[in-house]
């Protein structure tokens, strides 16, 4: 019923901690109180902790929320607070930084920007200044960003110091839990095993999603079932014919592994939520929570994917676009997961990916679309997919508006084929984040602006 | 001693601490996380609190049961704040509060409150007057002039209608206290911009006196104008602390509480018509405003000669209405800069023109000075090039330029410092003053070691609690004006002190003495000279220890002043498709005074720009009209300008002789008043027409572009 983890170099026992008691309340508890809690629901970063995580035979210092995970995600992990970073009374050159840039006001928001800066510098893949998206996932009130960014600005790459000492040796690798209620098993089998002894558990992957449930909504769990531990999830094959990338991978993971992936990736990947969300969400906990306006549903359905759902019997596979039952709801029955989603080679010729949302950045969509098209040599159109979140209950694609255009050539009168139709079919929904009237608007926009954009980039 | 001392600030080339961009003091503390925040401390066996707020907009309580409460775990007090007959206002109002060991058992204890409510009629829409009969309470009609004959015989009337609404403050730390109440002592650790006065706040609601109520913060997480008072919550804290046998509590907000009920800048809507004529001379203004507050227009062009202003206020279903860097003036600043806009888009003139004639209508002594800054604004952006007419961009993605402008006070607070010299060398200056991070600390510890002749690492500074000399309020940008010259003056009354000690010594007269890098030397001959530390050792056995103050009814001319104007410019690119606007740069001209600390005085101007902004795109609350609940009381839909939203901000610190001169002035307001102003100006530049109502969103701007605006 407890365990272990390692903060700060020390090794923490916990016993007797509710298991929905989350990282960040439980290290302020220990009197480390740099992370804060600005809002609990992975939007402002004050709680941001470094995880340390594989990277090739070495590891590297991944920032994540602390504030969504549960501790017992914890169990195993080497973690590292903002205390940590400066040694003795000389600072972390990026603490320097921010200092010598005047980067705090209230300063409230410091420590966390400073775990995400440092996490930044020591990223093993970087070359060249910290990007400053890489602090995307870190609000300030006082809205000190211009200095913080100069900051970022001045760091390159770290000097050999016991953190860089740290990443040449492997990271932990994490194991089984049972904490009053929070079950990590560590093969298929058991964790079907544990479904079917706690029909009323919860699965949880990244928590991105079940934590915020969790912080703000005050749901209490019969039992959560982590996925995190499952190796049957991590898979990463890329084939001839299909790639196939693990459920239980978190986003930063694919795009480490996925090195091959199309630009239609790299435009997706960092419209979806921060760096912080995305060390922790997976792609199959985006898929499972069936939301109609999340990311992973557009793209993947463009790119015409299927699911590889494992349950007590066995195996199947399903088509995307069968996945989506109703609002939040999926074709997963009861004691069954998502493995892996597979994604059908050769990938579209032409591929896009568009958010609306208010904000750029770390932002749900409004409307995100995501077109994917092969075209002949006489522009002709012999593929269309035209996927949306955001114009109903589930993501769906847009298969009468594709049809009015597969055959025909593309051009401006075909946009408005498609647009005319997505007027009679798609039936988006008002809520606060847009009108109906404006989802409606926005589907057939973003069409427009595909096809712009291409008339932009054969011109050019 | 002879005469006065003189405090005047030292000139501008002699400053050796004063004027230079020192780094912020507080930087390793807050960089490294050892910073300790209100809501950081944990003082032994103290106990968590959790408040039950009202989820209606408007009710009655009919009662509250808390029997299940009191038996739940952990728990050792429960405080009812709204007992049956209350009649609750808004959504989040405080009904009872629970006390328990930890912030779970606390939670659960307060989830087994059970109130009964007798559900009102609500009105939580404020943007259309018309839904609220009986709300309503008219302002009366305020005419000037002859307004119906100046806008029946006007060459052109522009007219246009415009709104902003209300903000939440939404401070990374929330509202809250840490709050031990034992015997007759009340020990208050709360999150505030006015240590000095908390406690006489607290004072009469708990008839504690306020000299038994210590009051102490080092650091505190943004408050904006919304942290003054100890609020609904130091009192229950301090009840929960009494009733749990003097267990100190800690009562925070939950950041959906901190949006519902600790900070709402108030809204402002309404229709303006501008009459005036061709070559852009304004004759006449009338505006039909509301708010939940009052809204006095025009804003700064206030000379107008015929003027018909009409304003009523409504009072809606929601949380109680706070300051805000520079309360109302973005209100006014974006209905009256918008109106100015649309006049001159009418009359197809330069805007920059037709600004600069209407700040003939602002206060005598302002109308060079805008002037100036217009001219000095529209350089800078290279407005003659790159602002278009109205609307005569093309593509998807179309810029524009727009304009705002603001004025501020910033005048100095009362303030009393104690500047204490010991014999050993070491100094210590003392305010009861707080650091909201707009870098009072700093400022502070300059002005000592400048009037010390010491270099700043000697001065050791203490402020953050009650027991202190009184300061005030940190609002109104109030603080660097009253704490540089409290400073000055004791520090000035010391050093004089000092030089008596040491005059006999160097065989001086101590009117004579000039204490210059570490050093008491007299005035024109260097060699005659002894350390500090030498100095201090003749101070004897006892030790120096000066006061110096301010006083608001004694000005000090010279030392510190007030009123400041502003010019801003936006450039924005609006992305016709999806509504998206981008801030591509951002200019501030910015009047000020003495500038203490240039670096700090910059970053006050960015982060107010950069908050503007955050208010000008994003922020705004969603109403379930039906039910009255507020829908987005979180920071995932109540959304903030992250570091990718800001574009490049140009700031044009207007440090010069003429303005040093003047003495300091408060900054921290000012420069966050003309955002909206500006950017809803450069929206309408580069679409072609008005997007009513802040924020400039997506879907607003693509409502406004495809007509779905009624
Ligand atoms: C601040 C913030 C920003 C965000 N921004 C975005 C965004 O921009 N775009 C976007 O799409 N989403 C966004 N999200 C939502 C969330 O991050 C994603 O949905 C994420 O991919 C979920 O993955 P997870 O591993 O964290 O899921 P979890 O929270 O662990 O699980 C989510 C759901 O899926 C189920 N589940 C998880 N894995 C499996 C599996 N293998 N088999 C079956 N069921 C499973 C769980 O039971 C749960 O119901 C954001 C969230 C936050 C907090
Ligand atoms: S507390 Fe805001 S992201 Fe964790
Ligand atoms: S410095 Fe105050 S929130 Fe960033």
């Amino acid at each position: 019923m407890a365990f272990d983890f390692t903060l700060n170099g020390r090794k923490v026992h916990v016993a007797g901690v509710p298991p929905q008691t989350t990282l960040l309340d439980f290290i302020r508890g220990q009197g480390l109180t740099g992370a804060k809690e600005g809002c609990a629901e992975g939007e402002c970063g004050a709680c941001t902790v470094l995880l340390v995580k594989a990277n090739g035979s070495g590891s590297a210092f991944v920032p994540v929320n602390s504030c969504l995970m549960f501790l017992p995600m914890a169990a195993g992990q080497e973690i590292y607070t903002v205390e940590a970073l400066a040694n003795g009374g000389r600072l972390a050159e990026c603490q320097q930084a921010m200092v010598d840039q005047g980067g705090s006001q209230c300063g409230y928001c410091t420590p966390g920007f400073v775990v995400s800066m440092f996490a930044e510098q020591y990223r093993p893949e970087r070359s060249g200044p910290c990007d400053v998206h890489a602090l995307s996932g870190n609000l300030c009130r006082c809205t000190g960003y211009r200095p913080i960014a100069d900051a970022a600005a001045t760091l390159g790459a770290p000097a050999a110091d016991r953190f860089t000492e740290r990443m040449q040796r492997p990271a932990p690798s994490i194991g089984a839990v049972n904490h009053g209620g929070f079950l990590r098993p560590t093969t298929l089998a058991e964790c079907f095993a544990l479904l079917a002894a706690h029909p009323g558990a919860r699965k949880v992957a990244g928590g991105t999603d079940v934590a915020v449930e969790s912080n703000l909504r005050g749901r209490r769990f019969d039992a959560l079932i982590s996925l995190e531990a499952l190796e049957e999830l991590r898979v990463f094959r890329a084939s001839a014919n299909e790639i196939e990338i693990g459920a239980g991978l978190t986003l930063t993971e694919i795009s480490a592994r996925w090195t091959a992936a199309p630009a239609v990736w790299h435009e997706w990947l960092p419209l979806f939520a921060s760096p912080l969300i995305r060390n922790r969400a997976t792609l199959g906990g985006n898929l499972a929570t069936a939301s109609p306006i999340g990311d992973g549903p557009p793209l993947l359905l463009a790119l015409d994917a299927r699911v590889r759902i494992a349950g007590p019997q066995g195996e199947r596979m399903l088509p995307l676009d069968q996945f989506f039952r109703g609002y939040r709801q999926t074709a997963l029955q009861p004691g069954e997961l998502l493995l892996s989603v597979i994604v059908p080679e050769p990938l579209p010729a032409l591929a896009r990916f568009y958010k609306a949302a208010k904000r750029r950045m770390d932002d749900i969509s409004t409307v995100a679309a995501c077109f994917a098209f092969d075209i002949d040599d006489r522009g002709v159109v012999r593929r269309a997919r035209m996927a949306y979140g955001g114009v109903a209950a589930i993501p769906l694609r847009a298969v009468e508006a594709e049809e009015t255009i597969v055959g025909a050539r593309w051009n401006e009168s075909a946009v408005h084929r498609a647009q005319d139709v997505m007027e009679r079919t798609l039936r988006p929904i008002s809520d606060h984040r847009g009108s109906a009237a404006y989802r409606l608007a926005l589907a057939q926009n973003l069409l427009e602006k595909f096809w712009w954009e291409q008339q932009a980039e054969a011109a050019a | 001693m002879a005469d006065t001392p003189d405090y005047s600030w030292p000139s501008m080339e002699s400053r050796k601490a004063m004027g230079k961009s020192i780094k912020r003091l507080d930087g390793p503390v807050k960089s490294t996380g050892r910073a300790k925040y209100t809501s950081d401390l944990r003082p032994r066996d103290m106990l968590y609190a959790v408040y039950v707020h009202s989820p209606h907009a408007h009710a009655r309580v009919t009662g509250v049961d808390t029997s299940d409460a009191e038996k739940s775990a952990g728990v050792k007090a429960v405080h009812v704040t709204a007992p049956a007959g209350t009649e609750v206002q808004y959504q989040g109002w405080e009904i009872a509060a629970v006390a328990a060991t930890t912030e779970q058992a606390a939670r659960v204890a307060a989830g087994r409150i059970r109130v009964e409510y007798e559900v009102l009629p609500h009105l939580v829409k404020d943007d259309d007057l018309s839904k609220a009969t009986g709300r309503t309470k008219q302002g009366g009609e305020k005419v000037v002039g002859d307004p119906d004959e100046t806008f029946k015989n006007a060459e052109v009337v522009s007219e246009g209608q415009y709104g902003i609404p209300i903000a939440n403050h939404c401070c990374l730390e929330p509202h809250g206290a840490v709050i031990q109440w034992q015997g007759d002592k009340v020990y208050a650790w709360p999150s505030t911009q006015d240590v000095t006065t908390w406690a006489t706040q607290l004072s009469p609601n708990i008839k504690v006196d306020a000299t038994n109520i210590k009051v102490k913060m080092d650091y505190i997480g943004g408050g904006f104008g919304s942290k003054f008072g100890p609020d609904a919550w130091g009192e229950t804290a301090a009840r929960l602390s009494q009733k749990a046998g003097g267990r100190p509590v800690k009562l925070f907000l939950e950041r959906d509480a901190e949006l519902m009920i600790a900070g709402n800048r108030p809204p402002a809507y309404g229709k303006i018509r501008i009459a005036g004529k061709k070559d852009g001379t304004i004759t006449g203004w009338q505006s039909d405003t509301w708010s939940t507050g009052n809204m006095p227009l025009p804003y700064i062009i206030d000379q107008i000669p015929n003027m018909r202003i009409k304003h009523d206020t409504v009072s809606i279903n929601s949380g109680p209405s706070r300051a805000w860097r520079a309360p109302n003036n973005q209100q006014l600043s974006y209905l009256t800069c918008s109106a100015l806009e649309d006049f001159a888009a009418k009359i197809a003139m330069d805007p920059i023109e037709v600004f600069k004639k209407a700040v003939e209508y602002a206060p005598k002594a302002r109308v060079e000075l805008y002037k100036y800054q217009l001219d000095k604004a529209a350089e800078l952006t290279d407005w003659k090039n790159q602002w278009k007419p109205r609307g005569s961009g093309s593509g998807t993605v179309r810029r524009g330029l727009g304009l705002g402008i603001s004025a501020w006070g910033g005048a100095g607070h009362n303030s009393n410092c104690r500047t204490t010299i010991n014999p050993d060398g070491s100094v210590l200056v003392e305010i009861g003053t707080q650091d909201l991070g707009t870098g009072t600390r700093t400022i502070i510890t300059q002005v000592a070691a400048e009037s010390l002749g010491l270099p700043m690492g000697k001065v050791k500074l203490v402020i953050g609690s009650n027991d202190l000399p009184p300061d005030a309020a940190s609002g109104g940008s109030s603080t660097v004006g009253g704490v540089t010259v409290s400073t000055r003056r004791s520090s000035v009354n010391a050093l004089a002190k000092l030089f008596e000690a040491a005059a006999p010594a160097l065989s001086a007269q101590p009117a004579d003495l000039e204490a210059v890098d570490g050093h008491i030397r007299v005035k024109g001959s260097p060699n005659k000279s002894m350390t500090w530390e030498t100095a201090c050792k003749k101070i004897g056995p006892g030790k120096i220890s000066e006061m110096g103050s301010f006083n608001r009814r004694q000005p000090a001319p010279g030392m510190n002043d007030q009123g400041v104007g502003g010019v801003q410019i936006a450039d924005v690119s609006v992305d016709t498709e999806t509504g998206l606007v981008k801030i591509n740069h951002y200019t501030a001209v910015q009047d000020c005074g003495l500038i203490v600390n240039p670096r700090l005085a910059e970053s006050q101007i960015y982060g107010a720009i950069i908050m503007g902004i955050s208010t000008a795109l994003y922020e705004e609350r969603f109403f379930d009209q039906q039910t009255g609940k507020y829908l987005n009381a979180d920071m995932e839909f109540y959304k903030l300008a992250g570091i990718g939203d800001i574009g490049d901000i140009k700031v044009h610190l207007d440090i010069r002789p003429e303005n040093d001169k003047r003495g300091v002035i408060g900054l921290g307001e000012p420069p966050a008043v003309a955002i909206c102003a500006a950017i809803g100006n450069a929206v309408t530049n580069a679409i072609g027409i008005r997007v009513p109502h802040i924020p400039m969103t997506p879907s607003h701007v693509l409502d406004a572009l495809e007509g779905r605006i009624a």
